[in-house]
């Protein structure tokens, strides 16, 4: 049998390291973001030689500048058609990504980017967040554990709850689920615990 | 009949506001006579709303445009089943139908109520009814939709376009109705702390009415989904929209709260959490409504000539701070019957839930104040769109999944690890053989691996409950399979309406992850006769169409498709442009199949019949609409109501002192 | 501080931060919808670059317009559109000040974008517009001066900079006087 502590804090630490470890790789490599629709074979572009995933990854991440929240991958206006023309045609005389972005922000300001780069004091726009989702389920995690029994009565539990006790406390488990009260409006409240 | 409506919004305001007042004064003074009298006055709301909104709908269907609300929304032109949508295309008429809501919402929770909530009824009433006398009040005074213009003009304005499609029909009542019916949970809660029931009292009746908002939205943000797909014309669903995150934010407060209600019924713990839960929930539903009129941020979705923003600010701070306030006044007699028994047990999943969801709900959030935040701090404005929750909320989402998976078999309580470990065998096998599979195929992305093995782990897991729930029900009543899950799933229909929905979920995330790792788009211009080659589909261009209907040109072009080819079927895309706007709706041609969809939408018409024409293969995306049904039907199996029994918490773990009979059937008791 | 009193700060003080946050916005945008989103300024703008933007334009009458052969002139650049109302209802105002310069050091160019060819001959030809106009079909000139909306004026000095940049409609008084003053500049460039 496994070491309780380590045992008990498993999928808690599971899921908070994923969380987290996804989070940071994600910010970390851009590239790797769910915007991208990744290295589907180009199927002949009208004009020009450029990558046009590569054209379309950019029309997501560029804002239409005349419509409400909306890129110029989506907005059915005609700037953002031009827009996405002056984005195949910069990609065809070598620009790139960057470069193309740089090009439009020089112009319409920054607010024409979908997210702002992950520099200087934009770098608060991904961090805070992050920052305080990570401080809050360590928060979370802290006051659970604070609500955990003393160890001295969770001992007995550990001794107690070995493998022989575990079948019967599944069945305990599914038979109380078939007990399940009533939970429609109208049903009886809930009685005091019988033996808190 | 537009001084009718009127009338009777001003007696609904003046009902709802005596039975704010009376109910409250009546409980205090202990005069149940005033409390049965506002209670009374509550419930004639519903009638005065149902003749003030008959009297808006007979106006439509009369085109009486002296109301200047009918002459902004409707035309002669606009076929009668219109008049549906039109009541709420603005804001005037979306708010009586908010108030209008409400009411009958109020009035069945308050008749409904269960009994534990009875003696703190009169407060819940007088929540309600403030909430009901806001609406009413802001009718009457700033947007009413009874209001004459000085001059009948011939014919309306029209119907927005965008407006005209079955989604519509839908998508904003389902979402307005969720949105207000938050209120619900939160007056039961809010009732009980002020009468002084700090324990569980409020408990059933907030579940069914948090379950009952959650649903709507879930419906209205599918549809919304939906609606987007199929008429905005770039060939997604979701793109993190400000108002679309309006209505997800309280959708995931709603989430946390209807899982972690769970743990306070059967364990009594997490009471105060679930009040900040539900308080934060309505917060996030008022503060969605406030962007939704009037609120500083851009978006495709408001109302946009929306005055009302200053108004609906103040109603969002006093419904977050009132709530709170109460909540801290109640503190200290507010506390868990029991203490966790261990980190691995369904309790500790839950919460972990419940803060990945408010994780969510909080990269969200932020993402809309982002650029007011800019504004004030960098001085610049700095948008915080789609490629950023992408980022942000897909690991987090992922997470969710995988709890999703884990969280229901681990039983209450306490796990051993030798336990979980061999519920989660199964579900385990199942995710790895799918990585391996989808890696053996060529697939390599990891998000989209970990997503779809995710998946199969969640769908696994529960097919595996229900067979073992099944085979034990079987040997226990001597039936066959089929009959024994009927009766497993009747006889504890919240856990398995639960589950229903869970799979809902997995085919929702099977949608996502389809559309946003293996889409192909292409964008090409094609003249009549010629045709493109996207992957396996050979798309014709045959021609255009042009109908020129007063106010605008309906075009539709027909595409021949051949698969492999063969002659597939014909698609036919349509557009219509709006000079008089230079804006154009589009209505896309989709044809669906569970595994992919081939979705054509024209963005140009050119003079000499060529097309600008968007072509796009979106995999899976057929499982995210049928999820629909799928969340509406395990959602009314959890709700429908079981014949009241005494419940029975799951025993104090110290209180086992042995195996002792126990009863494994699913029958009555 | 006991629990209590923690968790009510730390509910407290987001959420009061959260709602002056919006009270401040509103108060800026003057309670209107969409925030700062799309032209909710009118009148100037700042201008992002001053990088000169050189274009070469077809007019309407078919004769090749480059921007840079104008240096030495004060340059008045009128994005606009025919189907745009306070474009037309500035379309005389425009005619009526560009009669006015005539003779000093001042060029007005009309680049009509997002509009049909016909739209735009016929709008020229009801105002009878003085100065060259020509159409930006494939958007490029209003890309290159991230042009967001119609009508929209950028100044430029007569050493080809853009000096200042308008969104919306201007009266007659306002445009007689940015010019005016740009070409006080000028002239004292020139004598200085």
């Amino acid at each position: 049998m496994l070491n309780a502590r380590r045992s008990s804090i498993f999928p808690v630490a599971l899921a908070t390291a994923f969380a987290a470890v996804t989070l940071l790789a994600l910010v970390a490599f851009p590239s790797t973001g769910f915007a991208q629709d990744g290295s589907l074979p180009s199927s002949g572009p009208p004009t020009g030689s450029y990558n046009e995933d590569e054209a379309q990854g950019i029309d997501r991440m560029l804002m239409c500048p005349v419509c409400p929240a909306e890129s110029i991958d989506q907005a059915q206006v005609e700037l953002a058609r031009q827009m996405q023309q002056k984005v195949r045609e910069l990609l065809a005389e070598g620009y790139t990504r960057q470069e193309v972005l740089d090009y439009f922000e020089e112009r319409y300001g920054p607010k024409v980017l979908a997210a702002p780069p992950k520099t200087g004091a934009h770098i608060w726009a991904w961090v805070l967040p992050i920052g305080s989702v990570l401080l809050g389920t360590g928060a979370g995690l802290v006051i659970l554990r604070s609500m955990k029994r003393p160890s001295a009565a969770r001992q007995t539990v550990q001794e107690q709850g070995d493998e022989d006790l575990q079948p019967y406390l599944e069945e305990v488990d599914r038979g109380l689920a078939f007990d399940d009260p009533a939970t429609a409006a109208g049903s009886s409240p809930p009685p005091e615990e019988p033996n808190g | 009949m537009a001084d009718l409506g009127a009338m009777c919004v001003w007696i609904a305001l003046a009902l709802a506001s005596y039975g704010a007042v009376g109910s409250v004064l009546g409980k205090m003074r202990g005069s149940s006579e005033l409390v049965v009298s506002a209670q009374r006055a509550s419930h004639l709301t519903v009638l005065a709303l149902t003749v003030a909104t008959l009297s808006l709908v007979t106006l439509f269907i009369n085109r009486d445009f002296e109301v200047a609300y009918v002459a902004a929304h409707s035309d002669i032109a606009m076929e009668d089943y219109f008049t549906w949508v039109a009541f709420y295309a603005g804001n005037e008429g979306s708010l009586l139908y908010i108030a209008f809501v409400l009411s009958i919402m109020a009035a069945v929770a308050v008749w409904r109520a269960p009994a534990a909530t009875q003696e703190t009824l009169p407060y819940t009433n007088g929540v309600l009814m403030v909430v009901l006398t806001f609406f009413l009040a802001v009718i009457g005074f700033m947007a009413n939709p009874f209001d004459k213009l000085p001059f009948i003009p011939l014919d309306g304005e029209g119907i927005n376009p965008l407006l005209t499609h079955f989604g519509m029909f839908f998508h904003p009542p389902a979402l307005m109705a969720g949105l207000i019916a938050a209120s619900i949970p939160l007056a039961f809660v809010l009732g009980s702390l002020v009468g002084g029931k700090t324990s569980d009292q409020w408990l059933d009746a907030a579940r069914v009415w948090g379950i009952i908002s959650w649903a709507l939205l879930a419906c209205g943000l599918l549809l919304g989904s939906w609606w987007a797909y199929t008429i905005l014309g770039w060939g997604g669903y979701w793109f993190w929209d400000p108002v679309e995150n309006a209505a997800l934010m309280p959708w995931l407060g709603l989430t946390a709260f209807i899982h972690s209600v769970m743990v306070q019924k059967r364990r009594g713990m997490f009471r105060m959490w679930n009040i900040v839960l539900i308080n934060v929930a309505f917060g996030l539903a008022l503060y969605g409504m406030f962007m939704n009129r009037g609120g500083s941020v851009p978006s495709v979705h408001s109302f946009g000539e929306s005055t009302l923003g200053w108004i609906f600010l103040l109603f969002l701070a006093v419904g977050v701070i009132v709530p709170f306030a109460v909540f801290f006044w109640r503190y200290n007699k507010l506390k868990s019957d029991r203490d966790l028994d261990s980190m691995l047990s369904r309790e500790a999943a839950f919460l972990i839930n419940n803060l990945l969801l408010l994780a969510i709900a909080f990269v969200t959030l932020w993402g809309t104040v982002y650029p007011l935040l800019s504004q004030l701090f960098i001085g610049e404005e700095i948008t915080l769109a789609r490629p950023f929750y992408d980022q942000m909320n897909g690991p987090i989402f992922l997470a969710l999944i995988f709890l999703m998976g884990v969280g229901p078999l681990l039983p209450w309580r306490q796990a051993t690890w030798a336990a979980v470990r061999r519920s989660l065998l199964v579900p385990s096998i199942a995710a790895v053989a799918v990585i391996v599979v989808l890696m053996t195929v060529g697939i390599w992305k990891p998000y989209a691996l970990a997503g779809f093995a995710l998946a199969a782990m969640v769908t696994t897991g529960v097919l595996q409950d229900w067979a073992r729930g099944a085979g034990s029900t079987a040997k226990a009543r001597g039936e066959n399979y089929a009959a024994a899950f009927v009766h497993l799933v009747w006889g504890n229909r919240p856990r398995y309406g639960g589950y229903i929905v869970h799979l809902a979920v997995v085919m929702v995330a099977l949608g996502v992850v389809g559309t946003s790792f293996f889409n192909i788009q292409r964008d090409v211009a094609l003249a009549p006769g010629e045709s493109v080659t996207v992957r396996d589909y050979e798309v014709r261009y045959l021609g255009t169409t042009e109908e020129f209907k007063g106010n605008r040109t309906e075009y539709l072009s027909r595409f021949e498709v051949h698969k492999n080819g063969e002659f597939a079927y014909l698609m036919e895309p349509g557009r219509h442009f709006y000079p008089s706007f230079n804006m154009a709706s589009t209505r896309a041609a989709i044809h669906s199949t569970p595994v992919e969809d081939l979705y054509l939408v024209t963005s140009e018409n050119m003079a000499d019949g060529s097309v600008g024409v968007r072509i796009l293969v979106n995999p899976l995306i057929w499982w995210m609409w049928v999820a629909g049904p799928v969340m509406v039907a395990g959602t009314l199996i959890a709700l429908w109501p079981q014949p009241a029994r005494i419940p029975v918490r799951a025993p104090s773990l110290l209180t086992v002192p042995g195996p002792r009979p126990q009863t494994t059937g699913p029958g009555p008791a | 501080m006991g629990k209590r009193g923690w968790i009510l700060l730390g509910t407290a003080v987001p959420v009061l931060a959260l709602l002056a946050l919006l009270t401040w916005a509103s108060v800026k945008s003057g309670g209107v919808p969409g925030g700062f989103g799309v032209n909710t300024e009118f009148g100037q703008v700042e201008v992002l670059s001053d990088t000169p933007r050189d274009f070469s334009l077809e007019t309407l009458d078919s004769e090749q317009l480059v921007l840079s052969q104008l240096r030495g002139k004060v340059v008045m650049l009128d994005f606009w559109s025919s189907w745009c109302p306070p474009c037309r209802a500035e379309a005389p105002v425009l005619s009526q000040v560009y009669a006015e310069y005539d003779g000093k050091s001042v060029e007005f160019i009309g680049i009509s974008i997002w509009d049909r060819k016909d739209a735009v001959l016929s709008h020229v030809d009801e105002y009878s517009v003085p100065y060259p106009n020509g159409i930006d079909g494939d958007g490029r000139i209003a890309i290159d001066y991230g042009v967001t909306g119609i009508p929209e004026k950028f100044f430029i000095d007569s050493d080809g900079r853009v000096v200042k940049r308008f969104v919306g409609p201007m009266n007659a008084g306002r445009l007689r006087s940015i010019l005016d003053e740009l070409l006080a500049d000028h002239a004292k460039g020139a004598s200085g």
